[in-house]
Parts: C-alpha cells; sequence; structure tokens
C-alpha cells in the first residue's frame, strides 16, 4: 500500500480544484493522472484512489491523463470518478473500469405537482411505488418476456419499450445516445446472463440503487433559465429520480468476461498492476466481444429505467386519480455512469475516435454537441448527480471545458466516505428510518441492514462536491433538490 | 464459521476475510461468509441440497468462480444457501449446497451483484489457510 506521504510530496497543484500525479511517481506510466478535487476532499479521500488511478495511468493506449472525480472513491481495478480514453488502434477495454454494474445510471422525471398537493398523498404514492417497482434480493419485475424478446431489448435498448406500451415516443429523446448504444450482438452474452437478467427488468436492486421523490425549493434554483428549459419552473414543484441499473444480467456480464480476459492477457502476455484492472485490447476479438456484450447490458439498463418509470406514471395516476400526461411526469434525461464508449475528442487539436471509460462519471457534453438531443443542443446536456437518501441531489448542465479537459465527463453522486460495514455498525436502520419520517422524509426499504449502510453521514457533502465541479467548470448545477420520498433494496 | 469482515477497505464494496483449518474448509467458509453478505443466514431454512462442480486452473480463480456461482445461483434459481460442504481434488471442486427458494422468512441484507478479483489471496499460515476477497455491492 502507497504512503500518503509519498503521494502528498510529488503531488503538483495545478489550481485550486486540479491536482496532478505526475508520470515519474510510478514505474510504467504512460500518462500522469489527474484528480478534481478541493484541499479537503483531496486530504480526505481514500489514499487507495491514487494507487488505483495511477494503475490506470499504465494500462496500454491511454490518453493526456487517467481523471478521478471529485466524488471519487476506493473502488476495485479503476477507481470510483474514474475517467479514462484509450487509443481504439492501441489501446485496451477494461471491465474493471466499467464496472461490474454495466450502464448503472440516472434518470429524472419532473411533474407539475407542488409540494403541499403531494404531502397528503405521500405515504399511500410511497407504499405503491414500494410494491410496484421491486427493491431488494430475490425480487422479480412484472414484465414476462421471452428469450428472443430480451434479445431485441439488447439490441434495440429504449425504443423497444415505447413500441411495446411502455412509454411516450418522446422519451427515447430524452436518454443518452437515443436509450441504444451500437454494436450490441446478444450472440456475446452468455445463456446464464439471461437467466439471471429476464425476470429482473423494472426492478431496483440494492445498494445504493434507489426511486426518490424530491422537491424544488426556491433557494435551490441556482441557474433559472437552464431550469426552465429542463422544465422546472417553480418552488415546491415535486420531481422523481431513479438511481439503479442493468441489474444480474450486467453483473454477469462482468463476471464472465473479468474470467475471459484474465485467460487473454497470460496468452498475449499483457500484465497490469491489479487483477482488477484485466483487459483486452478494444481491436482483438475477446476486446470486441466485450464490447458489444456490454452495449447489451447498456440497452437492458436503459429499458430497465424506462419501465421503472412506466411504473411511476402509473402509481402517480392510481393516487391522484388523474391521467399521468396531466401531470407531466416528462423525463428530463436519463444518463449512464458506468460504461465505455466510442466518442470523438480532440487530442493535439485533432479530433479522434476514443474508447471513453467511466466508472462513476458522467458524460457532461456542453452546448451545441452534435450528439446532443436537439431538445438540450443549445443548453448543453443534462447532468444528474444523485446524492445521499438524507440530503438532496443536482441537476447539472455539461460544458464545453469538459469537452476540452476531461473528454465530456463529471462527478456522479457525492461519492461514498465510510465503509458499509463501517457504517452498519454506526446506525441501526430502523432508528435511522424513524428519525429521517421525523424530518420530512419517508423511507420503504427491504433491508434495514442495507438502509444503515446508506446513512447520509457515510458519504461526502454533496454541495462540496458541486462546488469544485463549478470551479472546475467541468460541469454547472442548474437545480438541487430535497429528498420527501424513498424506495430503497 | 470462521471469518470477518473488513472496516475500511473498499469503500462502496464489502470485504472479508476467512479462514479454515484445510482448503476445504475455508471454500466452505468462504462460502458462508458470502451468503451472510446476502442474507442472516440463520433464516436459510436446508430444504434444497444443490451440488455444483468446478474446473479451474488455479485456486484463486477456483474460489472465484465458486462464490460467483452462489451469486448466479441467487438470480437465476432463487436459490440462497446456508451450509457448503466443499471437496477439492487438485484443480477440480465438488460443492454440496444447502438452503431453500427465496421466501418472506428471510432476512435480507444485500443483493450481492458480483465476487471481485479485488485483494483476493489465498495464504498458507500455520497450516492456517486465510483467504481475504470482495464482493461488489454498487
Amino acid at each position: 500500500m502507497i504512503k500518503i506521504s509519498e503521494v502528498t510530496k510529488k503531488i503538483k497543484k495545478i489550481s485550486d480544484v486540479i491536482w496532478e500525479i505526475p508520470k515519474t511517481y510510478k514505474k510504467g506510466m504512460n500518462v500522469p493522472a489527474r484528480i478534481y478535487a478541493s484541499d479537503k476532499i483531496l486530504k480526505d479521500m481514500d489514499k487507495g484512489v491514487f494507487e488505483q488511478l495511477t494503475n490506470v495511468a499504465c494500462l496500454p493506449g491511454i490518453q493526456k491523463y487517467a481523471y478521478c472525480m471529485p466524488d471519487g472513491h476506493w473502488g476495485y481495478g479503476f477507481p470510483i470518478g474514474g475517467v479514462a480514453a484509450f487509443d481504439p488502434e492501441k489501446g485496451v477495454i477494461s471491465p474493471g473500469g466499467i464496472g461490474f454494474d454495466i450502464n448503472c445510471g440516472m434518470r429524472l422525471v419532473t411533474t407539475n405537482l407542488t409540494y403541499k398537493e403531494v404531502k397528503p398523498e405521500l405515504k399511500p404514492l410511497v407504499n405503491l411505488l414500494f410494491k410496484k417497482v421491486p427493491a431488494g434480493v430475490g425480487k422479480k419485475g412484472f414484465l414476462r418476456i421471452t428469450e428472443n424478446s430480451l434479445k431485441d431489448i439488447m439490441v434495440n435498448g429504449a425504443s423497444w419499450c415505447v413500441e411495446n406500451g411502455y412509454g411516450r415516443k418522446e422519451d427515447v429523446k430524452r436518454i443518452e445516445e437515443y436509450g441504444c448504444i451500437k454494436g450490441a450482438d446478444p450472440v456475446t452474452v452468455s445463456e446464464k446472463a439471461i437467466k439471471r437478467g429476464i425476470r429482473q427488468i423494472g426492478t431496483l436492486g440494492s445498494g445504493n440503487h434507489y426511486l426518490e421523490i424530491q422537491m424544488v425549493t426556491a433557494e435551490n434554483i441556482f441557474r433559472p433559465k437552464i431550469a426552465k428549459k429542463f422544465e422546472i419552473t417553480n418552488p415546491g414543484q415535486i420531481v422523481v429520480m431513479v438511481h439503479c441499473g442493468s441489474r444480474g444480467f450486467g453483473h454477469q456480464i462482468g463476471t464472465d468476461y473479468l474470467g475471459k480476459f484474465a485467460k487473454v492477457m497470460k496468452e498475449i502476455k499483457l500484465g497490469v498492476k491489479d487483477r482488477e484492472l484485466a483487459c483486452a485490447p478494444f481491436k482483438s476479438k475477446e476486446g470486441q466481444n466485450y464490447y458489444k456484450a456490454m452495449a447489451c447490458a447498456a440497452n437492458m439498463a436503459f429499458v430497465n429505467r424506462q419501465m421503472i418509470m412506466h411504473r411511476i406514471r402509473e402509481s402517480f395516476s392510481e393516487i391522484f386519480n388523474r391521467e399521468p400526461e396531466e401531470m407531466g411526469l416528462n423525463l428530463v434525461y436519463d444518463v449512464a455512469h458506468n460504461i465505455a464508449k466510442l466518442e470523438k475528442h480532440k487530442i493535439n487539436g485533432s479530433k479522434k475516435e476514443l474508447v471513453v471509460h467511466r466508472k462513476g462519471s458522467t458524460r457532461s457534453f456542453g452546448p451545441g454537441h452534435p450528439e446532443l438531443t436537439e431538445i438540450y443542443r443549445e443548453v448543453g446536456q443534462p447532468v444528474i448527480l444523485g446524492g445521499s437518501m438524507e440530503t438532496g441531489s443536482h441537476l447539472l448542465v455539461g460544458t464545453e471545458t469538459a469537452m476540452n479537459e476531461t473528454f465530456g465527463s463529471t462527478a456522479h453522486g457525492s461519492g461514498r466516505t465510510m465503509s458499509r460495514t463501517k457504517a452498519k455498525h454506526q446506525v441501526d436502520g430502523c432508528a435511522l428510518q424513524k428519525e429521517m419520517e421525523k424530518r420530512g422524509i419517508y423511507v420503504k426499504a427491504d433491508s434495514m441492514k442495507g438502509l444503515a449502510e446508506e446513512a447520509g453521514f457515510a458519504y461526502k457533502n454533496i454541495n462540496e462536491v458541486v462546488e469544485i465541479l463549478e470551479k472546475a467548470d467541468i460541469s454547472r448545477t442548474v437545480v438541487g433538490f430535497k429528498p420527501i420520498g424513498n424506495i430503497k433494496g | 464459521m470462521k471469518f470477518k469482515y473488513l472496516e475500511d477497505v473498499a469503500t462502496a464494496d464489502i470485504a472479508f476475510e476467512a479462514e479454515g483449518k484445510n482448503l476445504n474448509e475455508l471454500f466452505e467458509n468462504a462460502a458462508f461468509a458470502t451468503a451472510e453478505t446476502i442474507v442472516d443466514t440463520k433464516t436459510v431454512k436446508q430444504k434444497i441440497l444443490k451440488t455444483i462442480k468446478i474446473e479451474e486452473e488455479d485456486l484463486e480463480h477456483m474460489l472465484f468462480s465458486f462464490l460467483s456461482e452462489i451469486v448466479y445461483l441467487k438470480d437465476a434459481e432463487s436459490l440462497i444457501f446456508s451450509k457448503f460442504e466443499v471437496q477439492i481434488d487438485k484443480n477440480k471442486l465438488t460443492a454440496k449446497m444447502f438452503g431453500s427458494k427465496i421466501n418472506n422468512d428471510m432476512d435480507f441484507v444485500n443483493d450481492v451483484k458480483a465476487v471481485t478479483m479485488h485483494m483476493l489471496k489465498i495464504e498458507k499460515k500455520k497450516k492456517i489457510l486465510c483467504n481475504s476477497c470482495f464482493r461488489y455491492m454498487r
């Protein structure tokens, strides 16, 4: 394990919020590493981050820098909050740079309801959502599909939902990559992954995954013009945020390819600093197969969140006895924060296609980006930052600086600061639930031990994370949200 | 059962260290630790027996594949186990796993997503085998 003093001796301050670990720090680094953090956040960061980030900097074909966002913490292989882009010809693809939960991501839905209207119905609403969006171990989704339909989902993503009556046409325009990553091929997906995932569409999972009812307050509308573009206009307005991914389907694909890559690396004698950094040349057969399988899981995750939104619309309709459209219930955006994608970015002044890995990092495309939906092209891409269930979340917007500095990437949440095991020892889930209710946050959880692990004190302060993003200008906050109701696994 | 959770490793994940008098017992205890991460195993009745066989090049990959199988069966066949009997013969493993289909009597803790190889290690210490590995939760 690296001692923190060894890192701090060599770390260079580039600006108030950017720190650089030079190539000379560790043998084998192909590029320097850069961390976006304040003095305080850097000091508090898990020491494992420095070791893992500099290991990433050693991977073949990496471009410019290995980045860590301010919500970064110790993961496995890559740190969470890690961003790395690779040359598709000479570089690699690494499942450890994406995460087992492929296309874990965020979705934000607006309503035209106010806190005043929702408050009296909050408990029945949360209880109904808890029933309609299953969370926790072994829960199955309402959708019963054949293996062939699952293959359609893998290839076509969110548009499958709209074609089958689980969404509105305009929803698809408000999803990263229009809800479908190209190149997905079900042949590359194991029978095991299919068996694990086929009944899990429309389920939340557990851990830090959630569905949350949140409200806008006057002091939290930071950029009203852009907020209006995102359909957030009134203090007291109610929104719904969802955090989840590709469930057992994606997890199995991650597990399968971690094993396969270990064998490939042995064959081609590709050594890495950590087994969890298992990777394969992007253009190799195995690298391509993983990319195609990853795209299948990513598309399944877009569908999972779309089906959950469908259930949200149904639940609101049942509780308020109105058609969903009458309450708005429009999708603002859906972003992926565990993914690798082929994107064009500037390298030495000219545009180049790169394999951008984001693990606990959100795409943050600035205004005018051709790949952005027309609806938001003028203002930039919505970026959804999920906070802890006690403190709140933010909606931000992408910037040109992110395009120039971080391969169009920013943070993904507030980031954990305390381990799950430690958090569980510090608070009792039932007591936390009662205490939160007193503060006006009604939580329903499948597991009380799981709830304890998600206590607010186990996370960094989201406002500090947002402040760093603002100072670095890799995204700008538009609105902040306060939680009032939450369901978890 | 001999295992302990490690508090200060892998912030968003769960890590443990298990030990045993021999390889078979080590694998049994690591499997039990995995099950305990998912559920309070006291609430899992041993009504079903599932036997699995695994063949891997080395012991660490064998442990990874074995523990991954427990996670897989949770989702694919709704099976949760609370007792394990492992027999290792060179690069081959046979495990008898006792448990039940998921039901309302079970007190769940976490829906484990995957087993990682992060710091996965099998060590021989004074005739006691020791391993530490991590299950990824996020």
